[in-house]
């Protein structure tokens, strides 16, 4: 049996250091302590603790107590006035232990005692050289002067560092000595113990020059150790558990890490939360209990990682993988709810009446989930006639436009299979963008007949176009009901985002996958087999569009706008539900090329309007240069924009 | 802020108008001399609270909070006598004004600045019960160690409103009923955040946005609270736990490390709302004259439950997995 004697540095309330006193001396007969009750602490407390323990001659007090610290020189003083006091008092020992007062055995004491039979000239204590510092000062710590404690004394502690660094020479380490670095807490044989005590006799000022560097009780032990015992002899690891949070500061053990302590290789931890009573008395129970039939077999020699990053995974997560709660984001709105939201869905991007067709072609298929058009700046529209969709309601307009995001994210999460939704240019720019953009949708748009010409594409916008109060249903001319059907687009549409629009459509136009199955194989490269059910319904889908007739538009017109569409009953409307393998960007920053190429189109248009008087636009709009500086306008600002224009 | 004169200026105005409103608290039960060192208190300020008050201080007493100290603002229905009873409970009596002591918050800083000094604190309204990570097995006062480990100051929350199933009218709560129980339910979603120079955490959601705020979300109420904070002298509430100052405080996010939140639940949908919101509007202290109270008058009986929208609470796991707290590093 290894004769320990265990110093311990406490400063904790003199019942709770009595109870660990007793189980460090009450295991085996030959057990002695050394208390250093901190001189911060209250004298009556220190009273208390040596009343409990008169009778003693196993326990002893360290009498010229000191003040002790975080990173202070008193965490070596301590230690070396117990050794001392060893010394003195002719203690029988074999082993020393430093411990702290919130240190506890997590193994049975025998076991340890065995171990340390097992391994008589092991010195259990880390000297690493200064890469086991993780962060801050390294070999800073020793090369300067440190007289202020960064814990109490921060700003002081780093004017004097910085000075130093400015005008001082750096100090070299003392000679014949190597500086290595470990942690605080070790187990040593009380040969080595007794050399270091002769070793600060003999060398008074290099104990001093310990004092004057920052957080000496990982520095000054583990150097002494690496100089006087034959490295093979020196342990990777204490016998102490501990791990250290990003500011420094020691885990803190409580009821409920039991099971966690159970499983690491280490015989004491460090720290035990004083509230932790349950996990005391068990520790305690465990301390007591006879060492185990088979050994453990702890490898000493190789450091040991605590696995805290992957504990730390392992906590319940947000389902929606959205940050929690008062939690950093990186992102906000769309690219956040998009980007966590890792979701497909669909879009079917057109004029309302259009879209709807589609979407009618689509409903009751197996494996979709289809809406109306949620961005619809009435209400929310979550189908024809429905009126709620878990929890969300049609009226729900005001709450959705709060924040679109966030709920359009909420309709996500509650869509279980592929959903499918109809947007119409203008319902809401910048949403528009994102969702258009973004590569979890799948974007089928409804693209105007190559051959139709640029009055088809006149036609979009009209049908994109909403009867609105500010503007008067008085026209009756085909042409004055069309300006109407442009001056109510002008509120519902900033003029800068239809030239977007336009980019796009011409975009999408150009990469249309004339080929079905090589878009069914895209799609289910970038979706996966949720898109299936998509890909099967679409001819129906496009056979819907096609099929629409100028008269079934009309028929779905604002009865006063009716008349306008019955002048174009000659031409072919005709339009195609696009295939596009990938999301085709709209242009979100606009540049002098996008406005060139914008331009370009408005005048294709305005030429083809002189031949066609029916569907002429008003010059000033066309012949008005695209404003480039105007920033996307969300809805609201665009119709202030539209109030201050004359009409 | 950091101008030293400004500080100076504001401090010495602080003192007298914190000496205003604590020479209108007339100490009726004073144990004080109880509180030790490391004691965690619970500041509350009420007025004819009674029926809530058992269960209220036997879920704070079971989560380790040592000390009372209550604010009675013309109780008229034997809080007093009740509180003389308790051994661990200090009572004030005022009868002044609710609001110009900006809605009890005055009343509470003195207070806290009195006696919550080093301590840790937890100001709570008698409605409001605080939930937080590992909550099962440990204390407020780990809680708070943990805190100092991570140098954080305050304990930030997102406020729950909690619900039944049944009508206003139909959800009766008696004294000592488990409120989980009368109200079990909370939204699951809807609750946005956003950033504004005064109130990095700025949240607002839940049943009284969806269903007393349906036409004007922007003016629903606030969500986010500090409630539990570790007091200095200098540390202040503006009208509400909603708001601390100094600024430091209200931050919360930290990029590289999970911040540990919880949540406070709020148990107001009971049948007696309907009498206090009579009430309120008719003593016109509350916020905005009492314009939130208005709207719960004018709502006849509503229904808070919405299927899809709520869920009965189960866990403090489950609130993690909605999103709705974080455990941070707390291991």
């Amino acid at each position: 049996m290894a004769k320990i004697t265990f110093i311990i540095l406490a400063h904790e309330n003199a019942g709770h250091v009595a109870d660990l006193t007793r189980l460090l001396t009450g295991w085996d007969e030959h057990a002695h302590a050394v208390i250093h009750y901190d001189l911060k602490s209250s004298r009556a407390e220190f009273n208390k603790l040596k009343e409990e323990f008169a009778g003693s001659n196993r326990v002893h007090f360290v009498e010229d107590r000191i003040r002790c610290g975080w990173g202070d020189f008193s965490l070596i003083d301590a230690p070396v006035r117990a050794l001392r006091l060893i010394r003195d008092k002719k203690i029988e020992c074999d082993r020393v232990m430093l411990v702290s007062g919130a240190c506890m055995p997590i193994r049975p004491l025998a076991e340890l005692s065995r171990f340390l039979d097992q391994h008589p000239d092991t010195e259990f204590i880390e000297a690493f050289d200064s890469n086991w510092i993780v962060g801050g000062l390294r070999k800073e710590r020793y090369q300067y002067w440190h007289f202020f404690n960064h814990q109490t004394h921060p700003r002081f502690f780093n004017y004097h560092y910085q000075l130093q660094r400015k005008l001082w020479p750096k100090r070299s380490f003392p000679r014949g000595l190597e500086p290595r670095f470990g942690s605080q807490w070790w187990c040593l044989t009380w040969e080595l113990c007794e050399k270091i005590l002769r070793y600060i006799k003999k060398h008074p000022l290099t104990y001093f020059f310990f004092s004057t560097t920052w957080i000496p009780d990982e520095l000054f032990f583990q150097t002494m150790a690496f100089h006087f015992t034959p490295h093979q002899n020196l342990s990777a690891r204490n016998l102490t558990f501990f791990h250290f949070n990003d500011w420094g500061k020691p885990l803190v053990f409580l009821d409920d890490h039991r099971e966690l302590l159970r499983e690491v290789p280490f015989f004491f931890a460090r720290k035990i939360s004083s509230s932790a009573k349950k996990l005391k008395q068990e520790l305690t129970e465990i301390a007591l209990s006879p060492a185990p039939e088979t050994p453990v077999e702890y490898d000493f020699s190789k450091r040991y990682v605590f696995p805290y990053k992957e504990l730390l995974r392992r906590f319940p997560k947000p389902e929606n993988r959205a940050p929690a709660l008062f939690q950093y984001r990186e992102e906000h709105g769309w690219p956040e709810v998009l980007n966590e939201c890792a979701r497909s869905f669909a879009v079917l991007y057109g004029p309302p009446q259009l879209t709807r067709r589609a979407a009618q072609a689509l409903a009751g298929a197996p494996g979709l989930t289809v809406f109306g058009r949620l961005l619809h700046p009435d209400h929310v529209d979550f189908g024809p006639g429905v009126k709620s969709f878990k929890g969300l309601h049609r009226e729900d307009k005001l709450i959705r436009d709060f924040d679109i995001p966030d709920y359009f994210s909420r309709i996500l999460v509650r869509t279980e299979n592929l959903m499918v939704f109809e947007l119409c240019p203008g319902d809401d720019p910048d949403s528009e963008i994102a969702l258009l953009g973004s590569e979890n949708a799948i974007v089928l748009p409804v693209l105007p007949a190559a051959d139709g010409g640029d009055i088809l594409k006149n036609l979009y916008w009209a049908l994109c176009a909403r009867p609105s109060p500010q503007v008067d249903d008085e026209e009756t001319t085909p042409i004055g009901i069309f300006r109407a059907m442009l001056r109510a687009l002008e509120i519902e549409v900033p003029k800068e985002h239809r030239s977007r629009i336009d980019l796009f459509l011409a975009e999408a136009g150009r990469t249309d996958c004339q080929d079905l199955g090589r878009w069914r194989a895209a799609l289910a490269f970038q979706h996966g087999e949720i898109v299936h059910p998509l890909v099967e319904a679409y001819p129906a889908m496009a056979e819907a569009v096609a099929a629409t007739t100028l008269e079934d538009l009309r028929a779905g017109m604002h009865k006063p706008w009716r008349n306008m569409l019955a002048a174009l009953s000659e031409i072919q409307a005709g339009w195609n539900l696009g295939r596009l393998n990938f999301p085709v960007a709209v242009p979100s920053v606009w540049t002098v090329e996008m406005q060139a190429q914008a331009l370009d189109i408005a005048a294709a248009a305005l030429q083809l309007d002189e031949d066609d008087p029916a569907t002429a636009k008003p010059k000033a709009r066309t012949a008005k240069p695209v404003d480039a500086a105007r920033p996307v306008g969300s809805r609201q600002k665009a119709k202030t924009n539209a109030k201050g224009k004359p009409a | 802020m950091s101008n030293p004169l400004t500080i100076a200026t504001v401090q010495a105005s602080r003192f007298f108008i914190l000496r205003k409103f604590g020479r209108q608290l007339k100490p009726v039960i004073d144990r004080t001399r109880d509180i030790r060192r490391s004691d965690v208190l619970l500041v509350t300020c009420l007025r004819d609270e009674l029926t809530r008050m058992p269960f209220f201080v036997d879920y704070y007493r079971k989560l380790g909070v040592n000390h009372f100290l209550v604010i009675d603002n013309g109780s008229s229905d034997g809080f007093l006598d009740w509180a003389k009873t308790q051994p661990d409970m200090s009572v004030w009596f005022t009868r002044s004004s609710y609001k110009a002591a900006k809605f009890g918050m005055e009343w509470c800083n003195y207070l806290l600045r009195k006696y919550g000094t080093e301590h840790l604190c937890v100001t709570v309204d008698p409605d409001e019960f605080l939930v937080y990570p590992c909550m099962e097995t440990r204390s407020l006062r780990d809680l708070g160690e943990y805190m100092k480990m991570e140098k954080r100051e305050t304990f930030h929350t997102v406020m729950l409103d909690a619900y039944s199933d049944k009508p206003l009218s139909q959800t009766i709560y008696r004294s000592g009923d488990n409120p989980f129980e009368v109200c079990p339910y909370i939204d699951r979603d809807g609750y946005v955040q956003i950033s504004t120079p005064n109130m990095p955490t700025y949240t607002r959601g839940g049943p009284r946005m969806r269903v007393h705020n349906r036409l004007n979300p922007d003016k629903s109420p606030a969500l986010n609270k500090i409630p539990v904070v570790w007091w200095k002298w200098n540390f202040r509430y503006v009208s509400s736990t909603h708001d601390l100052k100094p600024m430091r405080l209200m931050r919360v996010q930290d990029p590289f490390n999970p911040t540990i939140t919880g949540a406070l639940f709020h148990f107001k949908f009971f049948s007696s709302l309907t009498d206090k919101a009579m009430e309120e509007m008719r003593r016109k202290q509350h916020f905005e004259g009492g314009a939130e109270y208005l709207r719960y008058a004018s709502e006849k009986d509503p229904v808070f439950y919405e299927e899809g929208i709520s869920v009965r609470y189960e866990s403090i796991e489950q609130l993690m997995r909605l999103g709705l707290i974080c455990r941070g590093n707390w291991l």
